[in-house]
């Protein structure tokens, strides 16, 4: 059940927008476009299923070269 | 149920969590760390707290230019196994994405907008931090729906991480992500001090009692 209370508290604490619709219609907004989407679920739920943050096993910048140096760390690596 | 959490922190507040109990902050910034919504945070690797101690007292540092120790307190936390959301177990997290579904049509059908990009300037993340914020802030909102009406008071979960700052960042390149295997942080998070039965500090700046 959606009570006041708990409304008020989520807009507080996560700082969200919570605001009833003139035509009755719900929905959502998840990004800068404004628009007022149907679900947030296919959003969310690669955060369970995969991994939080992903990233590319190679990195990009290695990726297009053939053979490159690069410093990391304090090393300098010949990227072959 | 008995539960082992550690939570890594700034020395001055662990002594004042010893003294006071843990407190439960009602407003976040937008780059808040929450991830299971809204409560008190522990590991259960104690290493994971002592790596998250030393992150805050660094960025203590850089924000206020003078040190401050850091602490990791090793608190006992006592809860019936009902009240308990193992988001690991796939039976909770099944439960947790049906309670999800069902409060969307709920959302929906009272006519409720709910902006989660409210307040956060787009222009000021970098495109991948900007959807996480928001990802974080949906997560967490349902997650505080469910814990209200559902009466939980600890929920937990495993994330999954790639490449984070603790871990030795020479492997990636290496291509170590290609075993098939990444870094796990199990988080515990607690919506009362009233199942938090029993704290102590067991690290303090360099003495490691533990």
């Amino acid at each position: 059940m959606i009570t006041n209370g708990i409304l008020q508290e989520l807009q507080e604490r996560y700082g969200i927008g919570i605001t009833i619709s003139d035509n009755n219609q719900g929905g959502f907004i998840v990004d800068s476009s404004g628009k007022v989407k149907e679900t947030t679920l296919d959003l969310i739920q690669n955060d369970f299923t995969t991994h939080q943050y992903s990233i590319n096993p190679t990195p990009v910048h290695l990726q297009n070269f053939s053979s490159s140096y690069y410093k990391y760390d304090n090393m300098l690596l010949l990227v072959a | 149920m008995n539960i082992l959490g550690y939570h890594g922190t700034l020395s001055n507040y662990a002594k004042s969590i010893l003294q006071d109990g843990y407190k439960f902050n009602q407003k976040i910034n937008p780059e808040h760390d929450h991830w299971l919504g809204h409560g008190i945070y522990f590991y259960v690797h104690y290493e994971l707290a002592l790596w998250w101690g030393r992150t805050k007292s660094n960025a203590f540092k850089r924000k206020r230019g003078i040190g401050e120790g850091y602490s990791v307190i090793k608190s006992s936390i006592q809860c019936d196994k009902e009240k308990i959301l193992d988001l690991d177990n796939p039976i909770h997290l099944d439960g947790f994405f049906s309670y999800y579904k069902n409060k969307e049509l709920e959302l929906k059908k009272a006519g409720y907008i709910i902006d989660f990009t409210k307040g956060l300037d787009c222009q000021k993340y970098s495109e991948d931090n900007y959807h996480r914020i928001i990802r974080e802030r949906i997560r967490c909102t349902y997650l505080d729906f469910m814990k209200h009406e559902r009466n939980y008071e600890v929920v937990m979960y495993t994330f999954s991480k790639d490449d984070p700052s603790y871990a030795n960042s020479i492997h990636k390149y290496y291509g170590m992500a290609n075993t098939g295997l990444s870094y796990k942080e199990k988080q515990i998070c607690v919506t009362t001090n009233d199942i938090i039965i029993k704290s102590e500090i067991c690290f303090s700046h360099e003495e490691e009692i533990i």
